[in-house]
């Protein structure tokens, strides 16, 4: 039976689940408030958005304070970061040509959290308010574009691309940024770095309304920056020589790649640190629901890596209230078989290729 | 028509083609012979502009390859890389379509070409299977199909840059996976397409396809030009045993067209 179903449907189903996903989100929490209240507080927030409101400024409710103050910009932080991760995950695995490239995994996320890390400790307590809004994600995505570089140069062997260098160059990377950012967390006792769990398993829980602009900004920036690029991505997988053949200028689609997803990383990585995972499962469940053509793909996996962010970070704070899991642990439960099993499937195609 | 001038290809400071000048003309077929590390793949390669020249110049249509528009030269020029290590599991249909990129053409005619060159190399009916459930075979041909794909207009887009020469075609390897009768369907299908005024340029190890099926041989060993000429010409025993550094004999088929043969065991 072939799994792959008309695209539209899918994109459909996905865009119904990320709903469904952000409604519970806002729902619940903590702290119990009845639906109808949580109802009340979007009705009214949406309101004073529109300036419909009838001109009282009565004080918020505690309903209100909660849903529109922590839970609405928790779940649309999610939700941008997940679909950003998301993308990141299918432009590194366009870019590498091998669907185990995850931003996370081969240092991207990794390299993008240490640089964030070195200019807080730099600068320490000099960085505040709308200056450590705009260089916080500036220094993430230096971070993000040095690594991914990295990357490549190092996998790179003519026109060739090797996988297990690929991997094992992010192990690398990972470890280096790991113990750098252990290190100057540990060194540096500045509440700025929000310490060593939120860098290295992530956290939506600094989520407010700046957090949310940011990287709702980057995400805007990535699908212009997508926008009529999906063929080409699909030439790119039949190798660079390929769809240099083709007709493409694959260099120049290449830098573009690298740039937006370095980009997303540090926007994603600033705001909740590094989340592993999402930028590997969602574009492989998207790939399973409607095959690998980017057109249907991007946006399936957007909405898919949306939907597990949202959800994640659901679990994540309701698990075990009043407490608080690293949102990262559970994507990784989620993430790190599927990657193991990517990987096993990978190895007996090389060796069914090897064979023929 | 596709023309290497004095072309010098050097890789990690080590010669690989010295001073090559070569052409495949209009309506012919040129098949590239030569052992292993002769410097065939890599007259490809310099003929495409993946492979940097240390010396000389590439010429398609009359125009050099760094005065073409990648795109313009897409809709003529067709290349088949020896294998690609494709991971994605496309379908026969989406792969194939990939060829249409450089067209400008709409969704409906993109169908038909489509199916008509999945017909061509043997794969019809085949476009709703998956990429990575076909044979090797079926593979090659898949691929094949997308660069037929790719050149399915080239005498009309030929004709608008007033040129007499449709399109060219470069293939290495293109026989690897294939059964006889799909290598000779295949190469029966790229002659067709030679008379049709298509230069076709095609690195084979099998010397016998090559006399069967080429205008031209070009022999090459460790990076020149042995000989070249007609089948008749370059099938000399003594030319091939030195080229391949084995004791090569060259015989005659039922119908007194040359066939090279190995020895064999000595003593059998």
């Amino acid at each position: 039976m072939d799994l792959r179903r008309h695209s539209t449907a899918v994109i459909a189903t996905a865009a119904l689940l990320l709903a469904v996903a952000m409604l519970v989100g806002v729902a619940s929490g903590s702290v119990a408030i009845p639906a109808a209240d949580v109802a009340r507080a979007l009705a009214s927030g949406l309101s004073r958005l529109i300036g419909a409101g009838d001109g009282s400024f009565a004080a918020p409710t505690l309903a209100e304070a909660v849903v529109l103050e922590l839970r609405l910009p928790r779940v649309l932080l999610g939700a941008a970061a997940g679909a950003g991760l998301a993308l990141g995950g299918a432009m590194m695995q366009a870019f590498f040509r091998n669907p185990l490239a995850d931003p996370a995994l081969i240092g991207v996320s990794g390299g993008a959290a240490l640089g964030a890390v070195l200019v807080v400790v730099l600068l320490g307590a000099g960085i505040a308010g709308a200056m450590a809004a705009l260089l916080l994600p500036a220094a993430a995505f230096a971070g993000a574009l040095v690594a991914t570089l990295v990357v490549y140069r190092l996998a790179r062997t003519g026109t060739q691309l090797d996988a297990a260098t690929m991997l094992l160059v992010g192990i690398g990377i990972n470890a280096l940024a790991g113990a750098s950012i252990g290190l100057l967390v540990h060194l540096a006792d500045d509440r700025q770095l929000r310490g060593l769990t939120f860098w290295t398993l992530g956290s939506l829980s600094g989520a407010g309304w700046p957090a949310v602009a940011a990287v709702g900004a980057a995400l805007v920036a990535t699908l212009a920056g997508l926008y009529r690029m999906s063929s080409r991505l699909n030439a790119l997988l039949l190798g660079e020589a390929e769809a240099l053949h083709l007709g493409i200028g694959v260099e120049a689609l290449k830098r573009r790649l690298l740039v937006l997803t370095a980009l997303m990383a540090g926007a994603a990585v600033s705001a909740c640190g590094i989340v592993g995972f999402i930028g590997l499962v969602a574009p492989h469940l998207a790939r399973v629901a409607v095959g690998p053509d980017h057109r249907s793909l991007l946006p399936v996996a957007a909405l898919l890596g949306a939907t597990l962010m949202v959800a994640a970070d659901w679990a994540a704070r309701t698990w075990i209230a009043p407490a608080e899991l690293p949102i990262g642990v559970l994507t990784a439960l989620i993430g790190a078989p599927l990657f193991l099993a990517l990987l096993r499937a990978s190895q007996r195609g090389l060796r069914d290729a090897r064979m023929a | 028509m596709l023309e290497w001038r004095e072309v010098s290809v050097s890789r990690g400071g080590v010669p690989i083609v010295r001073g090559v000048s070569l052409a495949v003309r209009p309506g012919e077929v040129v098949a590239l012979v030569g052992p292993n590390g002769a410097g065939k793949s890599t007259l490809v390669r310099a003929m495409t502009g993946e492979w940097p020249l240390s010396g000389g110049t590439v010429h398609l249509f009359g125009i050099a390859l760094a005065d073409w528009d990648r795109a313009a030269l897409a809709r003529r020029f067709g290349v088949l890389p020896q294998q690609s290590a494709l991971a994605f599991d496309f379908l026969v249909d989406e792969l194939v379509a990939l060829g249409r990129l450089a067209q400008r053409g709409n969704r409906q005619r993109d169908a038909d070409v489509v199916r008509t060159v999945l017909a061509d190399v043997g794969l019809a009916g085949q476009g709703g299977r998956r990429y990575l459930s076909l044979s090797a075979g079926e593979q090659q041909r898949a691929h094949l199909a997308r660069v037929l794909a790719q050149l399915h207009e080239a005498g009309r887009e030929a004709g608008a840059q007033g040129d007499a020469a449709p399109g060219a075609i470069l293939l290495d390897e293109p026989t690897s996976a294939l059964d006889l009768g799909h290598q000779q369907r295949l190469l029966e299908l790229l002659w067709r397409r030679s008379r049709q005024g298509f230069a076709v340029g095609i690195v084979l190890h099998d010397l016998n396809l090559a006399l069967r099926f080429a205008d031209r041989m070009v022999l090459l060993v460790a990076g020149t030009v042995l000989a070249q000429g007609t089948p008749a010409e370059v099938a000399q025993p003594a030319l091939l045993s030195r080229a391949y550094g084995c004791d090569v004999s060259v015989g005659a088929d039922a119908q007194a067209r040359p066939l090279v043969s190995l020895p064999g065991p000595v003593g059998r």
